[in-house]
């Protein structure tokens, strides 16, 4: 183990506790609606998808699309969400839901740059909305590529892998 | 003999009497009634030609989609003699689910209960210890998967398991003209697996919105006009409500402000399509409509990254229970349209009507609140309105076959979706 | 019993369905080389040289269903089930 304590994965120990620090901040932002603050923390070339998963034999898996995707957006497209969630006739989020972003299992490996990690971690969202006791479970794994930008950490890359090939949600008017 | 399939009782004629769409009336109860639903399962999935699937999604010999038709599990496979054939999803030994995986390829099929195996058009071929153990007394020839009649139009893959049905361009009627716009006008394929996502809704109430709810998006859809992806919050009132036969609806968006797909596609379009067709297509703006009873579609257009770019898609509510719909999406693409159209239309289908489109989002608010109303034992008796344009709508001429009406406001689709479901589930069909 | 191996870097294909997998490499004799199709499944494996699989290459479907007809293989023949061979 190094002085730092880099330890097998290659990244010090500091920036491992950075990187969960800013993936529960950004949980944070999410569960609280704090959207504007949240994309302060994507970078202008943030991509940000959730790929179609798909049911398919041992030895196929994991499968997920290449071609298709629940999400895929830009910072233009997240920003044109965020702010039809701001308008008066976002029906689907107003009353919005009571979210809650379970980020465990952090995984924290040296990124294509000096300036960058990939972390994998494990996600549950947990949705309800009005006096309904159901609730949606989004679970799935997040593979996030952070960049430092100016001394903080900022989000480059998501890719949201759920684990449901049908999502057990009427709409995905949330982020995950 | 007894029939096994479910018969209407006393309570069931006395529902359907209240259902009167000639008086613009549909109950309520209509979106949450179990004995309703059962009876939808037999008298209109079990009888209707059923959309399973796009032809793009089995291209090569062995390719296979698993998919339903109403509950009933389907395999769609194309077998090593390039015919599309579609069977129960269930061995005929013990009826288990053969194909468990949501596609794949393969010439035989081999059922994971007792290792039956079956070829890919559906003929029972391998039994294990056949000799030994049914002394030759086992009829392979009728125990094939039971195969439902499958007919295509413009690529799209329909099949019903009703021998006493028409053929499918009798079931389509003025629709298959409207289906050449969207899914005939160019090679089209599908882009990817479909998105799929449960939604806590009658399957009905998003089939009559595709097939006659232009009104709902000056309000439902004000917040995309507010975000500039549309022009205005009463962008889809122009053009046209078609009643499209048999329960089918389209509406036409038009005029356009500007042609709305790719200018290199235009000669594709003019040889595939008649003159009528094409000069259609160019004054469309956007076109939604519902193939009775639960395939949907849209071309839509909207000025996304300061582009103005279209999309065409399907879209499939498949019924999971009376409060329940297992919806499918699937992006449909020119084969031809050049890279950067393809890659911003993905994106404009996915950030306006997959599960976290912008559009859709709203729209399934809608239908889950309505769902959830409609059990309420006095909500669930309340005449819902359907009256819009009954009477009063203008006739237009020169756009294309079916009941052309002036104005895509209008309700007329959705008494002519009820009119055709009753029918059905009467058993007068 | 297999007479021939494999080389190191001849690679092994995997051929995959819901139904069945099969793992598929070039092996060598001492005078030739032969391509390998095993079964890991149901522990079967056979070496096919050119002329084997050429005469392949002119088969219907028909003979794969026909070869399908008892879905175990060699278990069922003689209607009793036989020794599984060593993988």
């Amino acid at each position: 183990m190094s002085a730092q304590g880099a330890g097998a994965t290659g990244v010090p120990a500091d920036v491992r506790v950075e990187v969960l620090e800013f993936l529960h901040h950004e949980a944070e932002l999410l569960d609280d609606g704090r959207l504007d603050e949240w994309l302060e923390l994507l970078t202008e070339d943030v991509s940000y998808a959730m790929p179609v998963r798909l049911t398919r034999e041992r030895g196929q898996e994991p499968a997920v699309s290449a071609e298709m995707q629940f999400f895929q957006d830009d910072l233009a497209t997240l920003r044109l969400r965020v702010r039809r969630l701001r308008t008066d006739f976002a029906w689907a989020e107003d009353p919005p839901s009571r979210t809650r972003h379970f980020v465990a299992n952090a995984r924290v490996a040296p990124g294509p740059t000096p300036d960058e990690v990939d972390v994998r971690c494990n996600v549950l969202v947990y949705r309800n909305r009005g006096a309904s006791a159901a609730s949606d479970l989004i679970s799935g794994e997040r593979r996030d590529r952070l960049r430092r930008v100016g001394g903080a950490w900022k989000l480059a890359r998501r890719v949201f892998v759920p684990d449901q090939a049908t999502l057990g949600v009427d709409n995905l008017a949330i982020f995950v | 003999m007894h029939s096994i399939d479910a018969v209407p009782t006393d309570r069931a004629a006395a529902l359907l009497d209240r259902v009167r769409p000639e008086q613009g009336e549909v109950p309520a109860f209509l979106f949450s009634d179990p004995e309703i639903y059962r009876l939808e399962m037999e008298r209109i999935f079990a009888r209707c030609w059923l959309f399973v699937a796009h032809e793009s999604e089995v291209p090569a010999p062995g390719d296979y989609v698993t998919r339903s038709m109403g509950e009933d599990a389907v395999i769609v496979a194309r077998g090593e003699d390039g015919a599309i054939r579609v069977m129960l999803n269930v061995c005929r030994h013990r009826g288990m689910r053969i194909c468990r995986a949501d596609l794949g390829n393969s010439s035989h099929f081999r059922c994971p209960y007792h290792g039956f195996t079956y070829k890919n058009t559906g003929e029972l071929i391998g039994v294990p210890f056949e000799k030994e153990l049914y002394a030759g007394a086992l009829i392979k020839d009728r125990m094939g998967l039971l195969q439902a009649r499958v007919a295509t139009h413009a690529g799209l893959v329909f099949a019903t398991f009703d021998e006493g049905a028409g053929t499918l361009a009798d079931y389509l009627g003025p629709m298959a003209w409207y289906l050449d716009l969207l899914a005939g006008r160019a090679e089209m394929e599908v882009v990817g697996p479909p998105h799929r996502h449960e939604l806590r809704a009658n399957w009905k109430l998003p089939a009559e919105n595709f097939a006659s709810d232009a009104y709902h998006t000056m309000h439902t859809h004000a917040s995309i006009a507010e975000i500039g992806l549309t022009p205005s919050a009463t962008w889809a009132k122009d053009g046209y409500h078609v009643a499209a036969g048999n329960g089918h609806g389209v509406m036409i968006g038009a005029p356009t402000r500007r042609f709305i797909f790719a200018e290199a596609l235009r000669p594709v379009f003019r040889r595939r399509l008649a003159p009528e067709q094409y000069a259609l297509l160019e004054r469309l703006a956007h076109m939604p409509g519902t193939v009775f009873p639960n395939l949907s579609f849209l071309i839509s257009a909207v000025t996304l990254k300061d582009r103005f770019v279209s999309h065409t898609e399907l879209l499939q509510w498949q019924p999971k229970g009376p409060d329940r719909i297992d919806v499918h999406s699937w992006l449909l693409m020119e084969k031809e349209a050049p890279p950067e159209v393809r890659e911003l239309s993905r994106q404009a289908f996915i950030v306006t009507f997959g599960p976290s489109g912008m559009l859709a989002q709203d729209d399934a608010e809608n239908f889950t609140g309505i769902t959830q109303n409609s059990r309420g034992p006095v909500a669930r008796r309340l005449a819902l309105n359907y009256e819009m344009g009954l009477g009063t709508a203008a006739p237009a001429a020169g756009v294309g076959p079916g009941q052309v009406l002036e104005g895509k406001y209008n309700e007329a689709n959705a008494r002519g979706f009820y009119r055709r479901w009753l029918e059905l589930m009467r058993g007068r069909a | 019993m297999s007479d021939a191996t494999a080389r190191d870097g001849d690679p092994v294909i995997e051929v995959g369905n819901e139904f069945a997998l099969v793992s598929v490499r070039k092996v060598r004799t001492r005078n030739g080389v032969r391509l390998e199709i095993a079964s890991p499944r149901l522990g079967h494996r056979i070496q096919l040289d050119a002329l084997a699989l050429e005469s392949l290459t002119w088969q219907p479907m028909e003979t794969f269903t026909r070869f399908l007809q008892t879905p175990f293989g060699p278990l069922e023949t003689d209607g009793h089930a036989a020794e599984r061979p060593d993988p």
